[in-house]
């Protein structure tokens, strides 16, 4: 017989039994199994010895004075809640009748009188083998349960550090439609969006690899290029290669941000598109239905260096009854009972003309598809109208600020050759470099405005060659996008040069800008007022210029132009 | 989810079944680990892989690392159609020999 139960500690058992005889023989035999015996002689007894660290295994009586063995294992269950400690109910002949009584009070197993040595060994056996395994899941889910709770809470926190670092410079628009499930911010979907100073919309929907704390702490920096570089006027491709180069530099070789970039250009009608790795998009159009999919076609960020990057950019020219849809692959995984998932084509089918919204369709689309079986809600999806009305536009126009700083006389110029032209777009850059000197950040807005336009035109139709007259055609305009990308990529000589001065006028300053390059020159006049010139809403362009400057024209073949710009101190009240 | 390895030569085909997830984050970390510098390419066939998800392509980066960036040291083969349209949205082709 073996001696030996647990091999480290000594087995305590519990032998309650009004007969002292009982308790005598029960105690002789397990003491002989090694076991430490402690004994009462009723259950009240029992309850007042019981310790649940000094007993491993408890032998119950049935029927005893002043509290039977019944009752006494009810309370023991109580007093032990979660906690297993096997009580076995020792049975005469005649206490059949009790059995059922037993197992419901808590009993675990039975062993009759008179005792077989070979059989309480085998039952005290494999009961405490079962109270080990017992007490073993018990710690194990504590330990789940305190983990679960570390968890939680991080996902709590991952939330607010997400809602704060997108909300801090999230501009709402009216033509950009969402939904962001929370399950979705946790698993790393961010959307971020804010007008340029010349009123474009620049749209960012992302999905990193990892979530919660992980991805939160990523889209920190994201954030913070966006919107910085947003607010500076930069291009989205400028945009999409900092934030790129930020999250190389930052992100664990096995993370990268999934992207999408957007720019909607009122003043162009057009919508530039930089894909990086997520699913196919869709431009529609609720008027004619044409259905247009737009394949990511770049690298996801924070992969490579953005040297190596060649991002590629679509230009579509839009009409206000285009819509551009985008989501992460939550909804398009989305499955239903079955386990199909929701795919493309779920959101295809609901992109049909002359529907309300083809958005809450895809929303009521997707419940149905997913049923009773509990929603995955892991759900993003996003609509960006290109809606040119203007009640969806200048709507974050500064109120007049004060220059602060006292009207002076100076110059200062600066001159980009065609290598720098290749990477830089100089305007931001210059137009901060203004603000810093005067202080003119209440006229930020118009004079960035000048600035690029006259940029653009030196760059596009000086040093590039550019012909105008084909964006007067929807297949032009991208054509036109797509020559100046290539034109620039192969420009292998020529600068364009920036002198600007200031001096004090009246209540202001008059700053004239001079641009001027060194290519063929071209006719300003044979500048063609781009298409959106037809729509009721005209091209902003050249003539904008004219409105706001007090002065602009074109000289040496129109290689060089200069712009006066006014400013007056804004009256107070 | 499975993933086995063979070596021949100087090539290790690492086969991948099942769903390539998260799941499989330690598997494939001990393919990774049991790398050394005698293996000059590694093939991934996915003949038998049902689905990528972004941490899969995250662990694939982590090979491409391994074998120092080389572009034409890691080859993703065999992908079913839904595995490859995966691969192509991310636009891995850029980065890894796809076929």
């Amino acid at each position: 017989m073996p001696k030996q139960i647990n091999n480290d500690i000594q087995p305590k058992a519990l032998v309650v039994d009004d007969s002292s005889t009982g308790r005598l023989l029960l105690g002789h035999m397990l003491e002989q199994l090694n076991y430490e015996v402690t004994t009462a002689k009723d259950g009240q007894e029992a309850l007042d010895l019981f310790d649940p660290e000094q007993t491993d295994v408890v032998f119950m009586d049935v029927e005893m004075p002043v509290l039977d063995g019944i009752e006494a294992t009810r309370l023991i269950r109580q007093r032990l809640s979660e906690r297993f400690i096997p009580i076995i109910f020792v049975t005469a002949g005649d206490s059949d009748k009790y059995l059922d009584k037993c197992l419901e009070a808590g009993g675990d197993d039975f062993i009759n009188k008179p005792f077989n040595a070979t059989i309480l060994s085998a039952k005290t056996r494999s009961l405490l083998r079962l109270k080990k395994i017992y007490s073993e899941q018990l710690e194990q889910k504590k330990e789940i349960m305190a983990f679960k709770s570390i968890e939680d809470s991080e996902h709590e926190t991952a939330a607010a550090l997400y809602e704060n670092i997108v909300a801090a410079g999230y501009m709402p628009s009216p033509n950009l439609h969402s939904v962001l499930s929370p399950m979705a911010k946790f698993n790393g979907d961010i959307l971020l969006c804010a007008y340029t100073p010349t009123d474009k919309l620049n749209v960012l929907l992302g999905d990193f690899t990892g979530h919660g704390i992980t991805a939160s702490l990523a889209s920190s920096p994201a954030a913070e290029v966006f919107y910085g570089m947003s607010a500076k006027g930069f291009g989205i491709r400028e945009i999409t290669d900092e934030i790129n180069n930020k999250l190389k530099k930052l992100l664990p070789v096995n993370m990268f941000l999934a992207a999408t970039l957007a720019c909607l250009d009122r003043e162009n009608h057009n919508l530039s598109i930089i894909t990086c790795g997520l699913p196919d998009h869709f431009l529609f159009c609720n008027e004619t239905g044409s259905l247009q999919t737009i394949p990511s076609n770049n690298l996801p960020l924070g992969i490579i260096n953005s040297s190596e990057l060649n991002l590629i950019e679509e230009h579509f020219h839009v009409t206000s009854s285009q819509r551009l849809f985008m989501f992460s692959d939550g909804i398009i995984e989305a499955e239903n009972e079955t386990g199909t998932p929701f795919g493309f084509n779920g959101i295809k089918d609901c992109l049909r003309p002359g529907r309300p919204s083809c958005f809450d369709d895809i929303i009521t689309s997707l419940n149905q598809h997913q049923g009773e079986q509990g929603q995955q809600d892991d759900i993003t999806l996003v609509r960006l109208t290109c809606d040119f009305s203007p009640d969806k536009w200048a709507l974050y126009q500064n109120s007049p600020q004060h220059v602060e700083v006292e009207p002076s006389i100076w110059t200062t110029s600066s001159t980009m050759d065609h290598s720098t032209l290749k990477r830089l777009n100089p305007v931001p850059t210059l137009v901060n470099s203004l603000m810093d000197i005067q202080g003119l950040t209440p006229f930020r807005e118009s004079i960035f405005l000048v600035l690029t336009e006259l940029f653009v035109n030196s760059l596009d139709h000086g040093l590039l060659q550019l012909d105008s007259s084909l964006k007067s055609s929807a297949e032009g305009f991208a054509q036109y996008f797509e020559l100046k990308q290539q034109r620039l990529e192969q420009l292998s000589s020529g600068n364009i040069k920036f002198d600007f001065s200031h001096e004090p006028y009246k209540n202001g300053g008059i700053l004239t800008i001079r641009v001027q390059d060194t290519g063929n020159g071209f006719d300003e006049k044979a500048l063609v007022p781009t298409i959106t010139a037809n729509h009721s809403f005209s091209g902003r362009g050249i003539q904008l210029i004219r409105q706001i400057c007090e002065s602009l024209h074109y000289s040496a073949n129109g290689r060089r132009s200069t712009a006066t710009f006014i400013w007056q101190q804004p009256s107070d009240g | 989810m499975s993933i086995s390895s063979q070596l021949d030569n100087n090539t290790l085909t690492v086969s991948i079944s099942g769903q390539f997830d998260f799941s499989t984050h330690k598997a494939f970390r001990a393919t990774l680990d049991s790398i050394d510098k005698h293996v000059k390419h590694v093939r991934v066939d996915m003949r038998t892989t049902d689905y990528l998800d972004s941490s899969a392509l995250g662990m694939l980066l982590l090979l491409k690392s391994k074998m120092n960036d080389q572009k034409d040291a890691v080859a993703l083969v065999n992908a079913k159609p839904e595995v490859k349209k995966i691969l192509e949205i991310a636009n891995f082709g850029q980065l890894f020999t796809l076929n």
